[in-house]
């Protein structure tokens, strides 16, 4: 490590030869050392020992500030290239990008903009594991593809809502949520109640009913809360027998040939060798698919 | 606890029985009792519990 003036004075030859060996190991060693030189070019590399890795710079056209070319990792013996992140223009994003030797994929965008497009990359494979932080904003589009066993996609501090979230029909990590296997596809449940229909009628639990009508002796009416999107539904129903001793009778439900999406009506009813009807159950169960 | 009654076409008389969804005793009676027919909001304790003759309620 050396540096130099590179002025060779008017001297006598011992001095000039000795003037000469000190210039030429400074040119050699790249001007290294923890302080810049004394005498400064414009365009001239000085190695800066004093940052840890130490710092290739070059001086900047005008002579009075240096650019950080990279790093020189002399423990690793290793060079990276320093990027300048805090830029603006798809210019700089786009020699970084290419300084780093980053891969373009189909779903980058062709003129990242840097602390616009993007806030924030952290590479696994280039600056080691951490977060990948994407800045973006409505009516952006495109692809966020987390990949990797353990990550997780966060959307911070913004709600979800139906115009921000397209998911697929028949989406297969949603039949995967709801533990449904194989291809045939997935529809919901949109009302179901469970309610005592003797005594004191009353509901024990609901979803999207806003109520029963007693309408009589095993005569129901389920509300629902929201209309179904069509009158035609399949309706899975249970009823318990209201006493033990109508064990031997068979139970059944029966709907009006009335159809509406509002409103379902059922019927508990007793059949046996002897007689049949409608009677109150204790454990009315219902669920409509739509 | 409440109820809606009002009579149905029959002469009978039918029971709304409401469900924790969100919406006020009042609401539901406007959605769910048919549309034009008069009711009236009473305390579940006004309900008789004795169903034997559930068919031949009337309203008084």
């Amino acid at each position: 490590m050396s540096q130099h003036d590179m002025s060779i004075a008017n001297q006598g030859f011992p001095a000039f030869r000795a003037d000469l060996n000190d210039a030429f190991p400074a040119l050699a060693s790249n001007n290294s050392g923890a302080t810049e030189p004394s005498t400064m070019f414009a365009h001239q590399w000085w190695v800066d020992t004093s940052a840890t890795p130490n710092l290739l710079k070059q001086r900047n056209a005008d002579n009075n500030a240096w650019i950080t070319v990279g790093s020189l990792d002399q423990a690793a013996d290793t060079f990276k290239v320093e990027v300048a992140q805090g830029g603006t223009g798809s210019a700089t994003a786009l020699a970084a990008r290419a300084a780093l030797g980053l891969v373009i994929g189909t779903n980058v965008q062709a003129n990242l903009v840097s602390g616009t497009n993007i806030k924030t990359v952290n590479s696994t494979s280039l600056l080691g594991s951490g977060d990948i932080v994407v800045g973006l904003s409505d009516g952006d589009k495109g692809d966020i593809t987390v990949s990797g066993s353990g990550a997780t996609f966060t959307i911070d501090n913004t709600v979800v809502t139906d115009a921000k979230l397209n998911l697929s029909a028949n989406a297969s990590n949603i039949k995967t949520a709801l533990n449904a296997t194989g291809s045939a596809p997935i529809y919901a449940c949109r009302a179901w109640v469970n309610f005592n229909g003797t005594g004191t009628v009353a509901i024990r639990a609901s979803g999207n009913v806003s109520s029963i009508t007693d309408n009589g002796a095993g005569n129901y009416t389920v509300n629902f809360t929201t209309a179904l999107s069509s009158s035609y539904t399949a309706v899975v129903t249970l009823q318990r027998e209201n006493t033990s001793a109508n064990f031997a009778n068979v139970y059944g439900s029966y709907h009006t040939d009335t159809f509406s999406s509002s409103a379902f009506q059922i019927r508990s009813m007793f059949i046996n060798n002897a007689a049949s009807g409608y009677t109150d159950s204790p454990n009315v169960s219902l669920a409509i698919f739509n | 606890m409440k109820r809606i009654i009002y009579q149905d076409d029959e002469g009978g008389v039918a029971i709304i029985v409401p469900a924790d969804c969100g919406l006020t005793i009042e609401e539901i009676a406007a959605k769910d009792v048919p549309a034009g027919k008069p009711y009236s909001i009473v305390d579940v304790a006004d309900i008789p519990t004795d169903r034997t003759f559930r068919n031949a309620w009337e309203m008084t």
